[in-house]
């Protein structure tokens, strides 16, 4: 069972990359704290980028890894499980795709794509890709919405589901509002926002870990329940 | 509050992610988390605990943007 198997796989490249993800971000708090006490006990020392310029002394780096801890490390991590969990999520639906593309049926396509494809699975996959393209731009909700049209899997919750798009609105306000909730993450996160317009993002340990669980169940659930389904 | 280990008051630092309360002795934590939770202050503990050079552990406590950092150093210094 060729779908199965590739299923399987996606999880468990999906579960390696969070747990890696948890790593990183566990050792790299427990390295700056390190330095944190090293560097307090060291000479004066200047350490000076040849490349940006920027010139950091002991009380300058103190400061810094203890910003890189707060914040840099957490957000860093944070929007790397959201992605780990967008790459799952759609990779996920191309191979449902791919193995049934008859849920397709309808779309139209560019003559020029006919024209250029090698074979039948060349056109298949530029049909599946630019549908897959179009879901990316809505909503996490529209997102399940798609996945149940498709298969039915039952999962995940629609607590999960919330959470899951508050959790994507935060990532959206850092990497797109730097770090300022605005009006499209009051929108995208719902009932569930955690913040009012203006306020800073905050990705504190506890939510961290809360998301990385949530992730790592969401993607467990669905990988079982299609796996249940393609077999 | 004073720090079991260094015999000084707990200062608040803040960071560019929001106030955090550096190198919390683990044995005052459950003293300063009844202390947080009694003033309605929001808060993360760190989930990992490090002992330097054989010195008791010490861990932080991450508060957020939302918390202003000296009404968590004043609620501090209230407990002596």
């Amino acid at each position: 069972m060729p779908l199965v198997d590739d299923i399987h796989t996606l999880r468990d490249r999906a579960m390696a990359d969070l747990n890696a993800a948890q790593d990183y971000f566990g050792h790299g708090k427990i390295a700056w704290f390190v330095l944190r006490q090293v560097i307090a006990a060291r000479p004066a020392f200047v350490i000076r980028n040849n490349v940006t310029g920027t010139a950091t002394n002991q009380p300058d780096l103190v400061d810094k890894a203890e910003t890189y801890v707060a914040r840099e490390l957490t957000q860093a991590t944070f929007q790397q499980f959201i992605s780990i969990f967008e790459a799952f999520f759609f990779d996920l639906l191309r191979l449902w795709l791919l193995a049934y593309p008859q849920h397709l049926m309808g779309r139209k396509v560019d003559f020029k794509t006919v024209l250029d494809a090698p074979d039948k699975d060349a056109v298949t996959l530029a049909v599946v890709n630019k549908e897959l393209n179009e879901v990316l731009y809505e909503r996490p909700a529209d997102w399940f919405a798609y996945l149940n049209d498709k298969v039915k899997l039952g999962c995940p919750t629609m607590d999960e589901i919330e959470r899951i798009a508050e959790a994507k609105a935060s990532r959206d306000a850092l990497v797109h509002n730097r770090g300022v909730a605005g009006r499209a993450y009051l929108l995208k996160a719902g009932k569930l926002a955690r913040h009012k317009e203006g306020e800073q993002i905050d990705i504190l340990q506890d939510y961290h870990r809360q998301t990385w669980e949530l992730i790592r169940k969401v993607v467990a659930d669905i990988s079982n329940a299609a796996i249940a389904k393609a077999a | 509050m004073i720090d079991a280990i260094t015999e000084r008051p707990l200062v608040v630092k803040n960071t560019g992610g929001g106030p955090v309360l550096f190198d919390v002795p683990a044995s005052q934590l459950k003293e300063i988390q009844a202390l947080l939770d009694g003033h309605g202050i929001r808060y993360s503990v760190e989930e990992y605990f490090i002992a330097f050079d054989g010195k008791p552990e010490t861990t932080a406590i991450y508060f957020g943007h939302a918390v202003d950092s000296k009404k968590i150093q004043s609620v501090l210094d209230s407990a002596g």
